[in-house]
C-alpha cells in the first residue's frame, strides 16, 4: 500500500470513527465503553491504533479490595500509556473506574471514581496534560467478569483507559 | 399523749385522751379498708406473637353490576392486611351469622364465638364510571364500632386505591399507626444480562400493580428517590455520559438535570423534608463529599470536607439532621451531622461496614446495609446507634427504603453468579414477614412514596 | 376508689410518728411479775434460745402443729402481735411484718403465759366494737363472724421468728402487765380482727430464710383455713401455682407485635370477676398507663382488654374458696424488657 493510501485510509477511518460516535460526548451512556468505544479500533499492528493500545500497551490497571492506590504493575502499564499518549497527541483519554459487586451502590461509585482518579494523577504526574484526561466511574454497574468469586472480582476492580480522538 | 386503746374502752371514765379514740378508730378502720380494697396484682410480661384474627365478609354490591367490583375490593383489602403479617382472616366457612346488608346489626356474640376480634363490612356502588365504597369496622370484644364508618368516592379505575384506603383505615384503627397501602414505589427495572443490564426507572403501586416505565433504558439510571409529596423523583443518570442528578415529574415523565460543574460526578441525591433542597454527593478529583443544593435558586453549599468518601446522605424527618456514610475511619461507617454541616458523630459500632443509611419516617430509627463476614444484611438501629438489629442476611442485600409508616422496609436482594438477578423484597421492622415483591422484570433501588392523598 | 389507701397511708404515717414520738409519752410500766407457765419444756426453751434465728426454724415449726382456728396459741399469737402494734414500742413496724421485728418475742412470751385468758376475752370486745362503730360494721360486712377472723393466716411469721422471739423474751416480758394484758388483748382482738386482713398479702412474699418451710406452713395453714371456710376473709392468699396459672392463661391471649409502637406502653388493668372466674367486662378499666403516644396507648389497652376477656371467656380457673382474694385483680401488662 502506498503511503498516500495509508494516510487516506487512516483519515477515512478517523472520520468513520468520528461519525460512529455521539458527536456531543465521547462518553458512553450505557457504560459499554469498556475500552470498546468504537468498531473502528484499527489494526492491532498499527502502533497508533486503539487496538494496539489495548492489546500491547494495556488499557487497564487492577486494584486490591477497597484499594485505589496504583501498585507497581499498574504503574508500569500506566507508563506505557503515557508513552502512547505522548506519541499520539491528538488522542484524549477517558479513565473509567470500576468496583466489584461486593459493596453498596453509591460507595462503589465513589470508589470507582477514586480509582479512576488515581490512574489519572499518575498520568498527569508523568507529563500528560490534565485537559486530555477525563474520568468517570461506573461503580459496580459494568463488571467484565460475571462470576461471584475473587478471580472475577479482581478483574472487575479496575481503572480502564479509553482513548478517543474526539473533542470533549 | 397516746394511751392504749383498751384503756380507753375499759376505762371510759378517763377523759384524758378521749379525743384520740376516734383517731385510733379511724386508723383501724382505714387499715381494714386498705386491706379490703387492695386487689390481687399479677404481672404479664410475655404474650404471643400472632396475627390478629378478623373477618371481612364480602363487600355488598348495591347493584348487580357492583358485585364484581365489590368482590375485587374485598379481596384486595384482605390481601393488603394479610401482607402485613399482622392479620389473619377467619374464613367465611367459620361464620355463624352472616352480613346480609350493610346496615344490619352485628351479633357480636356470634363473632366472639369464632374468636374474631375485628369485623369489617362494606358496600360498593358503581354507577357508570363512578364508584362509591362504604365501610364499617367493629371492635367485637367491645361490642361497638371502632371509629366511624366512612365512604370513599372515585372513578371505577380507581378501585384499587379505594381498596388500599379502606385497608389503611382498618390497619390504623386496629394498630394505632398510620397504614401504608395507598402508596407507590419507584425503582429501577432491570432486564438483560449481568454486566450489561438495561436499567429503566419504573413506578408501581406498593404491591406491584400498575407499573410503568419513566425512562427508556438507553442510559443507566440508579437509585431513584421520591419527593416528600410523591410527585417528583430524584435519580442518578448517565444520560450525559457521567453520573448526574435529575429530577423527573412522575405524572408527565418530564425530567431536568441539576446542573453541576464539568468534570464532576454527582449522585446519591435525596430531598429535604420540605422538598426545597437536595442533599447529594459530589465527586471531584477523585474525592466525594456531601453537598446541598437549594432548588429555588440553584445555589449549593458544601456540608462535608474530608479526603475520605462521604456519600448516601439522608435527612431526619424534621430536617434538622443528616445521616450519611463515610470511610474516614478506614471502613464505611454511619455518621450523623446537623443538616447545616459541621462536625459529625459516628453512630455505627458493630463489626463490619455500614452503608446506605435511611432515616425512618417515624424519626426513631435508621435503616442501613451492613456487610460483615462476607454477608450482607439489612438492619435498623436507633438514631444514636444503639439497639442495632439485623433483619435479613444474604449474598447481597442493600438499599433499604421505609414504608410511609416506618413499619416495613423494602430493599434490593441480588443473587450471585453469572445468572444473578436483582429483586425487590420487603420485611417488617421486627424482622418478620420477609417476602418478595412481585414485579415483571428484575428490580433494584426501591424508594417508597408517602401515603396518597 | 382509693380513699382507703389514702386513709391508711395517713394512718400509717400517724402510727409511725407515734412510733418515734411515742416513747417520750409512755407511762412507766410497773415491772411485770409472772410465774413461769410454759408450754414448752425447760430444755426446749434453752435449745431455742441457744440457737441462732435461722437454723431452728424447721424445728420450731414442728413444735407448733398445724392450726385450726380454735387453737388458743395461734389466736393468742395474733392478738399479741396486734397488741404490740398498738403499743407504740419501737419495734412496731407495720409495713414490714416479714422482718423478725422485736415484737415477736413478746408474742412468744404471751403464748407461753397468757393463752387461756386471752382467748376467753376474745369475742365480746369485738362485738362491742362492731356495735359501737357502724362504719366498721359496714366495712366489715364481708366479715360476718369476727371471731372467725382470728385465723392463723399470719402465723408463719411469728413462728419463724420464734427463736429470736425467745431470745428477747426476757427483756420484753415486762411490757405485758398481767391485768392490762387481758384488757389489751381483748381490745386488741378488735385490732386483730381488722388488721390482719392486710397481712396475707405479705405472706406470699418469700422473705423467709427457708422458703420451703414457709410453704409447708402456708399450705398447712391454708388447708386448715379451707377446712374452716371463712369465705368472708382475705386471709387465703393464692398460692404461687394459682397465680402462675392465671398469668399463663392471660398470656396466651395477649397479642404482641414487636414492630408496633404499642410495645412501648406499660399499663395496669383492673378487673373484677364473678365466682366462676368470669370477668365482668364493664369492670375493666385502666389503673395506670405509661409510654407511647395516645394512639399506641389505645391499642395497648385494647390488646390488654382482649387478652383478659378472650382467655377468660369460660372463666379463669381460680380456687372458689379463695374468691375474696381474687374477685378483684389488677393485671400489669409490661412489654418493655
Amino acid at each position: 500500500m502506498t503511503k498516500f493510501s495509508l494516510y487516506f485510509y487512516a483519515i477515512l477511518v478517523i472520520f468513520l470513527v468520528g461519525c460512529s460516535q455521539n458527536a456531543s460526548t465521547p462518553f458512553s451512556t450505557n457504560g459499554v465503553l469498556n475500552g470498546s468505544s468504537s468498531k473502528f479500533e484499527g489494526n492491532v499492528s498499527d502502533p497508533s491504533s486503539i487496538a494496539f493500545f489495548k492489546s500491547n500497551v494495556g488499557d487497564r490497571v487492577l486494584f486490591p479490595i477497597d484499594q485505589s492506590d496504583v501498585d507497581q504493575s499498574g504503574k508500569d502499564i500506566l507508563l506505557g500509556q503515557v508513552d502512547w499518549l505522548q506519541a499520539n497527541a491528538d488522542y484524549k483519554i477517558i479513565i473509567e473506574g470500576h468496583a466489584d459487586e461486593r459493596g453498596t451502590r453509591e460507595y462503589n461509585l465513589a470508589l470507582g471514581a477514586r480509582r479512576a482518579n488515581s490512574a489519572r494523577e499518575f498520568l498527569v504526574s508523568r507529563g500528560i496534560e490534565s485537559s486530555r484526561i477525563q474520568t468517570v466511574s461506573f461503580g459496580k454497574e459494568r463488571p467484565v467478569e460475571l462470576c461471584s468469586n475473587e478471580n472475577c472480582y479482581s478483574e472487575n476492580r479496575r481503572a480502564v483507559s479509553v482513548v478517543s480522538n474526539l473533542n470533549f | 399523749m397516746i394511751q392504749p386503746i383498751d384503756a380507753i374502752w375499759n376505762n371510759r371514765a378517763e377523759n384524758e385522751e378521749l379525743v384520740l379514740k376516734p383517731f385510733l378508730v379511724i386508723i383501724f378502720i382505714s387499715l381494714t379498708t386498705f386491706a379490703q380494697s387492695a386487689p390481687l396484682r399479677i404481672t404479664i410480661t410475655e404474650g404471643v406473637i400472632e396475627p390478629l384474627p378478623y373477618a371481612a365478609p364480602a363487600f355488598i354490591g348495591e347493584t348487580g353490576a357492583s358485585n364484581e367490583v365489590a368482590n375485587k375490593i374485598t379481596e384486595l383489602v384482605k390481601s393488603d392486611l394479610f401482607g402485613t403479617g399482622l392479620f389473619r382472616e377467619v374464613p367465611k366457612s367459620s361464620y355463624i351469622s352472616e352480613i346480609d346488608t350493610f346496615s344490619s346489626a352485628v351479633q357480636y356474640s356470634d363473632w366472639k364465638a369464632i374468636n374474631v376480634q375485628a369485623l369489617l363490612t362494606g358496600s360498593v356502588l358503581v354507577t357508570g364510571e363512578k364508584l362509591s365504597v362504604k365501610f364499617r369496622l367493629f371492635d367485637v370484644f367491645s361490642n361497638s364500632e371502632l371509629g366511624k364508618g366512612l365512604q370513599f368516592n372515585s372513578t371505577k379505575q380507581g378501585w384499587r386505591r379505594i381498596a388500599h384506603k379502606v385497608a389503611d383505615e382498618v390497619y390504623s384503627r386496629i394498630t394505632g399507626e398510620q397504614g401504608y397501602f395507598d402508596s407507590r414505589v419507584v425503582y429501577v427495572a432491570e432486564t438483560g444480562k449481568k454486566g450489561s443490564r438495561k436499567k429503566r426507572l419504573a413506578i408501581m403501586d406498593f404491591d406491584g400493580a400498575n407499573s410503568k416505565y419513566l425512562t427508556d433504558g438507553s442510559y443507566i439510571v440508579l437509585a431513584p428517590r421520591f419527593s416528600p409529596t410523591g410527585e417528583r423523583v430524584l435519580y442518578t443518570s448517565y444520560e450525559t455520559g457521567t453520573p448526574q442528578i435529575y429530577i423527573i415529574e412522575v405524572a408527565t415523565a418530564k425530567r431536568t438535570v441539576l446542573k453541576n460543574r464539568k468534570g464532576t460526578m454527582s449522585f446519591a441525591p435525596r430531598f429535604s423534608p420540605d422538598g426545597q433542597s437536595v442533599v447529594y454527593s459530589l465527586e471531584q478529583g477523585g474525592n466525594t463529599d456531601i453537598f446541598i443544593m437549594n432548588l429555588r435558586n440553584n445555589s449549593s453549599a458544601r456540608l462535608t470536607s474530608a479526603p475520605s468518601i462521604e456519600t448516601a446522605p439522608s435527612f431526619s424527618p424534621d430536617g434538622s439532621k443528616i445521616v450519611f456514610e463515610s470511610d474516614r475511619s478506614g471502613t464505611q461507617q454511619l455518621y450523623v451531622m446537623s443538616s447545616l454541616g459541621g462536625s459529625a458523630k459516628r453512630i455505627s459500632s458493630g463489626e463490619g461496614r455500614y452503608g446506605t443509611p435511611v432515616w425512618s419516617p417515624r424519626g426513631d430509627r435508621i435503616a442501613f446495609t451492613k456487610q460483615s463476614r462476607g454477608r450482607f444484611h439489612i438492619g435498623v438501629m436507633r438514631v444514636d446507634g444503639s439497639k442495632e438489629r439485623l433483619l435479613t442476611a444474604s449474598f447481597l442485600d442493600e438499599g433499604p427504603t421505609w414504608s410511609p409508616n416506618g413499619r416495613v422496609i423494602m430493599f434490593t436482594r441480588e443473587t450471585q453468579g453469572e445468572r444473578g438477578v436483582s429483586a425487590l423484597y420487603s420485611v417488617d421492622v421486627s424482622g418478620r414477614n420477609l417476602k418478595k415483591v412481585t414485579i415483571r422484570d428484575g428490580g433494584s433501588d426501591p424508594s417508597w412514596s408517602p401515603l396518597g392523598k | 376508689m382509693y380513699y382507703g389507701h389514702y386513709i391508711s397511708g395517713f394512718a400509717h404515717l400517724g402510727l409511725l410518728t407515734g412510733l418515734f414520738i411515742g416513747p417520750v409519752f409512755q407511762k412507766d410500766v410497773d415491772p411485770v411479775e409472772y410465774s413461769s407457765v410454759s408450754l414448752i419444756s425447760e430444755q426446749d426453751f434453752i435449745d431455742l434460745t441457744a440457737s441462732n434465728i435461722s437454723p431452728s426454724i424447721s424445728e420450731e415449726a414442728s413444735k407448733f402443729t398445724p392450726m385450726d382456728e380454735n387453737d388458743d396459741k395461734l389466736n393468742f399469737i395474733v392478738n399479741e402481735e396486734s397488741k404490740i402494734l398498738k403499743s407504740e414500742g419501737p419495734e412496731v413496724v407495720l409495713d414490714e411484718p416479714l422482718e423478725p421485728t422485736i415484737k415477736k418475742p413478746e408474742i412468744e412470751m404471751a403464748v407461753t403465759q397468757r393463752a387461756p385468758k386471752i382467748s376467753e376475752k376474745l369475742k365480746p370486745p369485738i362485738s362491742e366494737m362492731v356495735d359501737k362503730l357502724p362504719d366498721i360494721q359496714n366495712e366489715t360486712a364481708k366479715f360476718s363472724k369476727p371471731n372467725k377472723v382470728l385465723t392463723p393466716n399470719n402465723l408463719p411469721q411469728p413462728e419463724f421468728n420464734l427463736s429470736k422471739a425467745l431470745e428477747d423474751a426476757t427483756e420484753t416480758v415486762d411490757e405485758l402487765d398481767p391485768v392490762e394484758d387481758t384488757i389489751k388483748a381483748s381490745t386488741s382482738n378488735i385490732v386483730s380482727s381488722l388488721r390482719p386482713k392486710s397481712r396475707p398479702r405479705y405472706i406470699s412474699e418469700p422473705n423467709f430464710e427457708s422458703k420451703s418451710e414457709s410453704k409447708v406452713i402456708e399450705s398447712a395453714v391454708s388447708d386448715e383455713i379451707q377446712s374452716s371456710v371463712p369465705r368472708n376473709t382475705l386471709s387465703n392468699p393464692l398460692t404461687e401455682t394459682e397465680t402462675d396459672n392465671l398469668q399463663a392463661a392471660i398470656q396466651a391471649c395477649w397479642l404482641r407485635d414487636p414492630g408496633s409502637l404499642a410495645e412501648d406502653v406499660k399499663l395496669t388493668i383492673f378487673m373484677s370477676l364473678d365466682r366462676n372466674g368470669r370477668v365482668n367486662p364493664n369492670s375493666i378499666q385502666v389503673v395506670e398507663i405509661s409510654g407511647g403516644d395516645e394512639d399506641a396507648q389505645k391499642v395497648a389497652f385494647r390488646r390488654a382488654k382482649i387478652a383478659i376477656i378472650s382467655c377468660g371467656k369460660n372463666g379463669y380457673k381460680l380456687p372458689p374458696n379463695k374468691y375474696e382474694r381474687w374477685r378483684e385483680i389488677e393485671v400489669v401488662f409490661d412489654p418493655t424488657n
